[in-house]
């Protein structure tokens, strides 16, 4: 059984249809990648996936580790073990990212979790994603650089732990170390936790270091093709037009 | 009619600080007709009858109802109506097109005593733009008048209006100036407003912004000199959805000038996505100036957006070094921030022979455009 | 299912519970010139407190009801118990304090933060202090820390005199007024010359009896130099009846010295919060307000700095949370009347469930007050439609030599971010409280770590409902 399984999704945002059928299999601990240009509706399944009220499912059906999450709330799907890394983080003022992380760790756990031991976990996380220690206190990606941001979703990934971390162009706008250093905190992921991955993105830097074990083509709201990792040096090559009928 | 209430804050507060409205009793007696040459696209009715908003008590909360009850309730208020009424002045009622502009040139001259009421209607669709000038004949006379000008407008579906106001009364002119307007779905209201000069000025703008996306858009600039006097009042009633009113004031206060801004956005339940924002930048150049001001945030709907902010004060030291490293004494630099304020407002106006006059007047001798 | 919270859990029932009525002395309800010679008597007043009161009370049946703010014609005076006096003199220790008002106090977590975190505790039930106590320490640097009756007989009565309703004459309000014919209880507070109060000073006033108010009066006197943070803590159980509260604090900070007065106001929604603050603020002396408020039915409260010496500083911090049938009308007043003074002020407020805040200001710069700076900054959150929140703020600015600033905003919690929050696992519930403790939190981290937790359980406790 799929960890993730998503068939003939249609999803519309104020009215408009953006999604016109989608089929998406995820096995666990597997990693995907899903392609596509600009307006593909790529953005739209990761929202979709994670029930934002702001996208809308017309038709089709969700399920994640058997369960039915179609109907269900933001909230409760993160707490299924599904993550969504932001495209653009939201900034939330006087709310410090330490103490989001762990009200967040024990919404996810159910478990209280003792400060001392949080802090040093933290302080472990941020130390392999090369951030510096005083973002534990800083708001929540307020006055954060693009760079900072992407680490600190990358950060709560680890922290949180899910068996499924869907990756919303989180290589979008960084510069080559901070790549490397986003890139490292994915495997690390991989590593420790042994989750999935579903990486939405048009380009490919991020992808270098990873075993894809599948790759999926999205245009105009539709599955265009399916592959492996070949798939994405065929792009590389040859770009969307191929799949645009 | 003895004694008019004008200008009341919206929302009142504190009794001792004197900003809740004003009470008058320089009125303006005689009914004067306007004189203006109407463009032939624009339609002149034959009604001359004042309407006004035939609301009994001057209280905020009837203001309200009225304004629920798609009425213009202008700025000043309920008695500038009353006013308008009990001296019979016969209204010019027109309707506008979008061909030529209309320019609407008030000429007061000393121991006038005039009232005069314009009420346009901008049929859907339409975009036109009005002029109207406020000018004594002789601005250094020190004779006295007492003069007011009302001005309604009905803005239909998708259309707008943009209308410059100009003033430059002699020093002992008291000057009522009542601006109200009715906004349907898109209606939009543009309003560039000049005062020049004036001994002592009643200024009221009110927009029911009854449709849904209609807006307003108000650039006001004064410059208040001398022992010359400034109370305004302006407010957006926001119903529609997604509606939208910027307001920007910009003020000098000069020698011993007395001025009092009242700025309100009020958000009414179901004004969904709408948004408004209000600030105010004045500059001192006395100490003997008093600068008051009142911006109000009224909310009764969620999902709105309200911003306010305001300067009051002296240009900084970093403004005042750099200026003053490239050569210009203290006075200089006043100067040219004085007019720089003045200009970019003036700049907006349509019409081009008030924007002559008023390089003129602020620029005597120079070379203009 | 039990919800987790990152701070303590608390309940409502935490300032709900009431006491059974056992007073020693009730006067009758209402209030004419009989009844507050009565009070004046049952309390021993010297002769010019009695005048005074008498003085006040004709000011009060002169001065018109205020029709600019929130609707009191629920407040029938002829209603409100004036004084009632708890069965018990003041004591100075915790152990003789009748059981059943000193678990009042306990369940509040008044004594134990006595001894955790308080240079001294003042404990207020109903009309009388019950309880009055200040450190050895503090007590040897000379600081005097009593309840306003033993001050206004005993050896500070000629400062007390002097002092006592000058900042706020009996003629600057209605209520005022009546604070001035009808006042018992509160503190007296004077910090010599030089003297740092390393710890807080608490007041806690709690009003047990239906149907009355409480009208306690507190003077604060910093002297040149010195350095004090008086914290105010207020509750109440809930009643069908109307309660009043109209106290009186009255803070004089001399030239270089510096005061922080902090509240907790959590009156039970059957209040009528009426309360005058002023400070008086010499040459470089600064006075410093945080105000939370979070309870009473209607407030009006406006705590005003008075800038009268060069250079002297005021800085305000407030919060207001407005739920169902709550009309907070608070705000801040400041004067600046000598030169190079400045004043800061910082608001949040929270709208919910039909609750109405306005925020009310006016900020004075006199002609002499060149160099002045003053900048505000207030914003506020709509968490629905059914709530109001109103700006009204007024600037009198009288030389072209100062600096003044103001900002207002309003607005809502975004989708958006709901929706991030909530993608990480946080029901919508705690997503919005945790917005707006983020929200509130210019106010609580100037706190200290007690009330900011308190307050903290107190936003909780309006967004999510009773816990636990």
């Amino acid at each position: 059984m799929a960890l993730l399984e998503i068939k003939g999704l249609k999803v519309s945002v104020e009215d408009k249809e953006i999604l016109h059928g989608i089929d998406l299999s995820v096995g666990a601990g597997e990693t995907h990648v899903i392609m596509g240009p600009n307006g593909a509706g790529k953005s739209t399944l990761g929202f979709a996936i994670m029930g934002s009220p702001e996208y809308e499912k017309t038709d089709g059906t969700v399920s994640f580790d058997g369960e039915d999450i179609t109907e269900e709330s933001t909230d409760k799907i993160a707490k299924k073990g599904i993550f969504l890394s932001f495209q653009n983080p939201v900034e939330v003022p006087g709310v410090t990212l330490s103490s989001f992380i762990r009200n967040a760790l024990e919404q996810v756990t159910g478990e209280r979790i003792r400060l001392w031991d949080f802090k040093k976990k933290l302080a472990k996380a941020m130390e392999a994603l090369d951030m510096d220690p005083s973002y534990a206190e800083r708001d929540l990606n307020v006055g954060f650089s693009g760079g900072e941001k992407k680490k600190a979703e990358i950060l709560q990934l680890l922290m949180l732990r899910p068996s499924l971390a869907i990756l919303d162009e989180t290589d979008s706008g960084l510069d080559v170390d901070a790549v490397r250093t986003v890139s490292a905190g994915i495997e690390a992921y991989k590593k420790d936790v042994g989750g999935a991955l579903l990486i939405i993105t048009h380009s490919t830097k991020i992808l270098e270091a990873l075993d894809v074990d599948r790759v999926h083509v999205i245009v105009d709201g539709k599955n265009a093709c399916e592959g492996g990792r070949e798939l994405v040096d065929n792009i590389n090559e040859n770009g969307f037009e191929q799949f645009v009928k | 009619m003895e004694k008019m209430y004008v200008n009341h804050l919206p929302c009142i507060t504190w009794k001792w600080l004197k900003m809740n409205g004003v009470e008058s009793s320089d009125l303006p007696v005689s009914a004067s007709r306007i004189t203006a040459d109407v463009p032939s696209g624009w339609t002149v009715s034959d009604d001359t009858a004042a309407q006004g908003s035939d609301i009994a008590a001057n209280s905020n909360a009837e203001i309200e109802k009225a304004l629920f009850a798609d009425k213009i309730v202008t700025g000043l208020g309920p008695d500038m109506d009353r006013l308008i009424k009990e001296a019979d002045v016969p209204v010019l009622r027109l309707t506008a097109s979008a061909d030529e502009p209309l320019v609407i040139e008030n000429i007061y001259k000393d121991g006038d005593s005039k009232l005069s009421a314009v009420e346009i209607t901008i049929p859907d669709g339409v975009d036109a733009v009005v002029t109207e000038k406020f000018i004594s004949e002789d601005v250094c006379s020190d004779g006295n008048a007492v003069c007011g000008f009302q001005t309604r407008l009905i803005i239909g579906k998708n259309a707008s209006v943009k209308l410059d106001q100009v003033q430059k009364l002699a020093k002992n002119v008291v000057f009522y100036n009542d601006i109200g307007t009715f906004n349907a779905e898109n209606g939009r209201f543009e309003l560039v407003e000049v005062i020049l000069a004036g001994g002592s000025t009643y200024f009221g703008s009110r927009s029911n912004l009854a449709g849904r996306e209609s807006s307003l858009d108000i650039e006001m600039a004064y410059l208040v000199k001398g022992k010359e006097a400034l109370d305004s009042n302006i407010a957006a009633f926001q119903r529609g959805k997604r509606t939208d009113a910027q307001i920007r004031v910009n003020g000098v206060l000069k020698d011993e000038a007395k001025k009092l801004t009242k700025a309100t956005i009020d958000f009414k339940t179901g004004s969904t996505d709408s948004v408004g924002s209000e600030t105010e930048d004045v500059l001192m150049m006395s100490d003997n100036v008093v600068n008051r001001t009142v911006p109000l945030i009224l909310c009764t709907e969620e999902s709105v957006e309200g911003v306010h902010g305001a300067t009051l004060g002296r240009p900084s030291e970093e403004i005042m070094t750099y200026m003053m490293s490239r050569g210009l004494d203290k006075n200089q630099i006043y100067d040219i921030m004085e007019k720089a304020r003045l200009d970019a407002a003036a700049a907006k106006i349509h019409d081009e022979q008030t924007r002559r006059e008023i390089a003129e007047y602020l620029h005597p001798g120079e070379e203009t455009e | 299912m039990k919800e987790k919270t990152q701070v303590a859990d608390i309940d409502r029932s935490m300032y709900d519970f009431r006491n059974e009525d056992k007073d020693a002395y009730r006067i009758e309800n209402g209030l004419t010139e009989e009844i507050v010679l009565k009070l004046s008597e049952e309390k021993g007043d010297p002769e010019w407190v009695r005048e005074f009161r008498l003085k006040s009370l004709k000011l009060y049946n002169e001065i018109p009801v205020p029709d600019w703010g929130p609707d009191i014609s629920g407040l029938n005076m002829d209603e409100i118990v004036t004084y009632v006096r708890p069965n018990t003199d003041m004591k100075t220790d915790w152990k003789d304090v009748p059981d059943e008002i000193k678990d009042t106090f306990e369940k509040l977590g008044i004594p134990q933060a006595e001894v955790k975190s308080l240079a001294g505790v003042g404990a207020q039930y109903d009309s009388e202090l019950v309880y009055h106590n200040v450190r050895k320490d503090v007590e040897e640097q000379g600081v005097i820390y009593t309840d306003f009756e033993s001050a206004v007989k005993g050896e500070y009565g000629d400062m007390v005199r002097e002092h006592f309703m000058k900042l706020i004459p009996p003629t600057m309000h209605k209520f005022a007024a009546l604070h001035g014919a009808v006042w018992s209880g509160g503190s007296f507070v004077y910090v010599p010359k030089g003297v740092k109060v390393a710890i807080p000073l608490q007041s806690y006033f709690r009003l047990n009896a239906p149907g009355a108010g409480q009208f306690e009066h507190t003077l604060i006197i910093v002297d040149e130099g010195a350095d004090l943070h008086f914290i105010e803590g207020c509750s109440a159980p809930k009643y069908n009846v109307a309660n009043l509260h109209a106290g009186a604090v009255e803070i004089y900070v001399k030239k270089g010295a510096r005061c922080r007065y902090s509240t907790i106001e959590n009156w039970s929604k059957n209040m009528y919060n009426l309360n005058t603050k002023v400070a008086r603020v010499e040459e470089g002396g600064s006075i410093e307000w945080i105000s939370g408020s979070f309870g009473s039915h209607i407030s009006y409260l406006y705590p005003t700095s008075d800038l009268v010496g060069e250079g002297a500083r005021s800085d305000f911090t407030g919060i207001a949370f407005a739920n169902t049938d709550q009309n907070l009308d608070t705000g801040c007043k400041v004067a600046h009347r000598a030169p190079n003074t400045s004043s800061y002020v910082n608001t949040r407020s929270i709208s919910k469930g039909g609750g109405v805040n306005t925020f009310r200001s006016s900020v004075y710069v006199a002609p002499n007050a060149k160099g002045s700076k003053c900048a505000v900054s207030c914003t506020s959150l709509m968490l629905d439609s059914e709530s109001r929140s109103d700006t009204i703020p007024a600037m009198d600015i009288r030389t072209s030599e100062c600096d003044v600033g103001h900002e207002a905003k309003i607005g809502r919690i975004s989708d958006e971010t709901v929706f991030y929050l909530m993608s990480r696992g946080l029901s919508e519930d705690e997503a919005k409280a945790l917005i707006v403790s983020g929200f509130a939190d210019s106010v609580s981290k100037e706190l200290p770590l007690e009330y900011a937790v308190e307050m903290n359980n107190l936003i909780r406790l309006e967004m999510i409902g009773a816990i636990g």
